[in-house]
């Protein structure tokens, strides 16, 4: 799986990216690298943060079921998940579950972090109260 | 009714408190006024600010609100506080909806609170007091 660095307000925790349950969605957000954006807290979705900058990926979503590759809806601490609707990364960072005005959503399932999540965590818990950090998405190893 | 006023960003609005359908909690809120801390957004019910602050907490849960509306003031037992009500919002948990004492409601402004909730995602939290009238 392709690697990536996840900078966070400072904070660099490394993660791995899917490209065996999401290969066109990885491919093509691998292509946008590195990509930098400023993230806000989640008001719906718990313990988790997310772009705000479109990010369009330009895939065919008309292929899958749900309208996404590797749908899931469930998340856990760390992981990286991909709304082509919102053309959004988020990235659980405690108890969350991706969700809106209508209620938890699937969301596209594209990595994880794999480091200690402890530092990164008080920072992204911050963003509630600190307001929008800068986020940066680096490619580690070769595609 | 009880009348308070909400105060922030150098503007004051008016509101109500809700004491004849949650005597108990609104008499708690009444007694510890003035309020004054910080707000943020909460992370799961949406377009709704909390205000920490410690209020009295009572066992009563008063009035309890399945659905809210822009302009409601809520009080949230265990986790106490107040929450204000900007825009579309359910109090809710990772478990789901949780029906919560409405103990007043805002008389104006509450677009004023919708660029506050706005600006506390984006800054970060800010102060609010709440008074008596």
């Amino acid at each position: 799986m392709r690697r990536i660095a996840i900078e966070l307000d400072g904070v660099t925790v490394t993660g791995v990216l899917y490209d065996d349950r999401a290969p066109a969605t990885v491919a093509k957000l691998w292509e946008r690298l590195p990509y930098e954006d400023r993230v806000t807290h989640a008001k719906w979705s718990g313990d988790m943060f997310h772009t705000n900058t479109d990010l369009a990926l330009e895939l065919d979503v008309s292929q899958w079921p749900f309208g996404m590759e590797n749908p899931v809806g469930f998340q856990a601490p760390g992981d990286i998940v991909y709304l082509p609707a919102a053309k959004e990364i988020a990235i659980a960072y405690g108890s969350a579950r991706f969700a809106w005005v209508i209620g938890p959503m699937m969301v596209s399932g594209i990595g994880r972090i794999e480091s200690d999540l402890g530092a990164f965590a008080k920072k992204a818990e911050r963003l509630q109260w600190d307001g929008a950090k800068r986020l940066v998405l680096r490619p580690l190893s070769p595609a | 009714m009880k009348r308070i006023v909400v105060e922030f960003d150098g503007k004051a609005f008016d509101a109500m408190l809700f004491d004849d359908q949650a005597p108990v909690i609104c008499g708690n809120i009444w007694n510890a006024l003035p309020l004054e801390g910080p707000v943020t957004n909460t992370k799961w019910s949406g377009d709704m600010l909390r205000l920490w602050v410690e209020i009295p907490e009572p066992v009563e849960r008063e009035n309890l609100s399945q659905l809210q509306n822009p302009g409601d003031i809520l009080f949230l037992h265990k986790w106490n506080g107040l929450r204000f009500v900007y825009g579309q919002a359910r109090m809710q948990g990772p478990s789901g909806a949780s029906p919560t004492p409405l103990v007043g409601r805002m008389l104006g402004g509450v677009e004023d609170l919708a660029a506050l909730g706005k600006r506390v995602e984006w800054e970060g939290a800010v102060r609010l007091r709440v008074r008596r009238a």
